[in-house]
């Protein structure tokens, strides 16, 4: 492990395992997990509930133990550290903001438990206050301020320590969307300010897009893929991700030549001549057929087929007002989506039932891992 | 028009409130009758004279609370504080608060450890800590005795065992007065605490950890302000029963060891003194207040240290 360390990572998870329970009803939690979070990034552990993203987060935290593997915090390894040994701090999803203590005495809490002087504690509390913005509520009990507020308090008591790394699990789950919003920006905004590592687990797809420098996506128990949202977007690798991630077409594909040397395939749908060129993964399976991922927004419809990547019936048209979707029935029987940006010279509306053509750019195109 | 309606509105609210009396004056008839009322006869009493046989004669009189702190010399009746009574007095605080700290140092982890258990489990554990009250107190305490004496179980071990060679002797000491009364008022702590304790979020003892707090520091600093009030509750439910104990001392204390509850008794029986006993009953509910005020007071001051 010593070697591959580098000072560039806030937090390795080094061949991590977990599993809950005994004998019979031992469950896998985590699945020899390996991970570098970079420092100063906003890194967003990313999956559906069960994945666990949670039980990650919490053995950063020390919570839990890894039953085996290692844990290493700026470079030193914490996997059988107590949590209030670890310079970790947590915005925990249910605020978890004590009730008997002031917003104040919330925020100095952690403060206080490290010993600083008091001077120090009234300053970082006062600077806290301001950059959450709750200098005039910091006497209210917990009790008496709003949702939106409570998780503000929690994030400043858990960035007042000044933590190497804030872990933050899906605080803003709680809160309304328009507060959700809000509290996004705000987050990003803390972020960027205290330099401070954040690791963000959240199972809402778009929040991770917009706010994550890194995504990791998870899956029962195992990390699929991990990069910036644009990579996790455009190139996800397998078929979760891509469907976890935003809406995806998947459709089936006839493997026609295969150039291994420069890693590009031609493929061609069913119903069409026309032929694309694509890059192959690394991992493929030598089968004839394929299953290629295609955006919605990629393709583009016309009311002719000529020069078409494949023809469909239209089944449904959804307005989404800056956007329409229009659903298709393939030739071969398959679904495809086309979502397609409204602007001022969107004055045609084709009607259900309509054959229509899809029309594909080569880039747009992607074949899966298997 | 606005004026109509208040006189209406006013109508209503004289009723409704009329109607609230009448419906809490069967409770309220209740207390004063059975609260109150002997209360009452026990402080006019103190004030009366002793009959040559017991009861009371309808004369004015001070000499029953007189003879609480003095006691009156037989043949020249020279006046001398009574240190019978106030070694009494005192031992009733000294076993009571002891009494009290015990089942809070026993009570207190009693209660975190149900209300840790899955909540499936908890109720059988409650009903563990219920199951002596549904003994007679009596049998619970000859059940104590029967323990702790000199050929009692525990002595009968350890000489048995080789532990000691001669028994210790537990029994009519204030001692085995203490080991009754926490046993019996035991789960009168736990229950309030356990009660505070089942509300209490465990997740902010994960928060108090993440924040760099000892396990020690989360107990004091999260967990402890946070049951305070079931703590408090428990505290004055083991103190107030046991100021006034009677039957724990009585077959425990063997008579040697005397309570106030035992004082009490002995001057409605064999002392032939009501007045005294009668003033005895209000001088031990004057303790038990001075000490809730005491306690209260020392609670509420350590909750503005902790604000700094």
């Amino acid at each position: 492990m010593d070697n591959n360390h580098t000072d560039t990572n806030a937090v390795e998870i080094d061949k991590v395992g977990k599993y809950f329970g005994t004998g019979t009803r031992l469950t896998k939690a985590l699945d020899n997990v390996s991970l570098n979070i970079p420092r100063n990034e906003f890194f967003t552990l990313l999956g559906p509930s069960g994945c666990g993203k949670t039980t990650l987060l919490r053995l950063i935290a020390g919570f839990e133990t890894p039953s085996f593997g290692n844990i290493i915090l700026s470079g030193k390894d914490i996997t059988h550290l107590p949590p209030y040994e670890r310079s970790v701090n947590t915005v925990f999803q249910s605020y978890a903001l004590f009730p008997h203590l002031t917003v104040r005495e919330n925020i100095s809490f952690g403060l206080e438990m490290l010993g600083k002087p008091k001077a120090e504690i009234d300053k970082t509390v006062h600077d806290m206050l301001e950059l959450v913005h709750m200098q005039d509520l910091k006497d209210r009990r917990t009790d008496q301020i709003s949702g939106g507020q409570q998780q503000r308090v929690a994030l400043a008591r858990a960035l007042a320590p000044k933590p190497d790394v804030l872990l933050l699990d899906e605080p803003l789950s709680a809160l309304d969307f328009k507060l959700r919003r809000g509290m996004q920006i705000e987050l990003k905004r803390l972020q960027s300010e205290t330099g401070i590592t954040f690791v963000f687990v959240t199972h809402d797809q778009e929040e991770a897009l917009t706010m994550s420098d890194q995504i990791a996506v998870m899956n029962a128990g195992k990390i699929l893929q991990v990069g910036s949202p644009n990579e996790i977007y455009y190139r996800p690798k397998e078929r979760f991700v891509a469907d976890f991630i935003g809406e995806s077409n998947f459709v089936e594909a006839a493997m026609e030549k295969i150039d291994e040397k420069a890693e590009i395939g031609t493929i061609s749908f069913a119903g069409s001549d026309k032929k694309f060129k694509i890059k192959l993964p690394k991992n493929r399976s030598s089968s004839k057929t394929a299953t290629v991922f295609i955006r919605p927004e990629h393709a583009t419809v016309q009311l002719t087929s000529k020069g078409a990547a494949f023809t469909g019936k239209l089944t449904e048209r959804l307005f989404f007002g800056t956007a329409t979707s229009y659903h298709f029935e393939l030739t071969g029987g398959q679904n495809f989506v086309v979502r397609a940006q409204n602007n001022s010279e969107t004055d045609y509306v084709p009607e259900i039932g309509r054959e229509m053509g899809i029309f594909l750019d080569e880039n747009a195109i992607q074949l899966l891992e298997d | 028009m606005a004026h109509d309606v208040s006189t209406l509105e006013r109508e209503q609210i004289r009723r409704q409130t009329l109607r609230n009396w009448l419906l809490s004056s069967p409770a309220l008839a209740l207390l004063i009758v059975a609260a109150a009322g002997p209360l009452f006869i026990v402080v006019v009493y103190s004030f009366l004279t002793a009959g040559s046989y017991g009861g009371v004669v309808w004369e004015l009189s001070y000499e029953g609370w007189f003879r609480v702190i003095f006691s009156r010399d037989i043949f020249d009746d020279t006046v001398s504080i009574s240190t019978a009574h106030i070694t009494i007095f005192w031992r009733s605080v000294q076993l009571s608060i002891l009494t009290t700290f015990i089942c809070l140092i026993v009570g207190f982890p009693t209660a975190y450890f149900i209300a840790t258990r899955p909540r499936q489990t908890r109720n059988i554990w409650l009903f563990l800590i219920t199951i002596p009250f549904w003994t007679n107190l009596l049998i619970r305490t000859f059940a104590i005795l029967e323990l702790i004496r000199n050929k009692g179980v525990i002595n009968n071990l350890l000489v048995g065992l080789g532990v000691i060679s001669e028994p210790i002797n537990m029994l009519y000491t204030d001692v085995s007065i203490l080991i009754g009364m926490t046993y019996v008022y035991l789960p009168l702590m736990v229950l309030p605490i356990y009660a505070s304790m089942e509300r209490f979020d465990f997740r902010l003892v994960e928060a108090g950890f993440d924040l760099y707090a000892s396990r020690l520091r989360v107990l004091r600093k999260v967990i402890i302000p946070i049951v305070k009030p079931g703590i408090i509750a428990g505290s004055i439910l083991v103190f107030v029963p046991s100021l006034g104990a009677y039957v724990t001392p009585r077959i425990l204390g063997g008579g040697k060891k005397m309570m106030i509850g035992n004082l009490i008794e002995l001057q409605f029986g064999q002392g032939k003194n009501w007045p005294l006993g009668a003033a005895l009953a209000v001088t031990m509910l004057m303790i038990v207040m001075v000490a809730l005020i005491i306690y209260v007071n020392v609670v509420r001051k350590s909750e503005q240290k902790n604000d700094r």
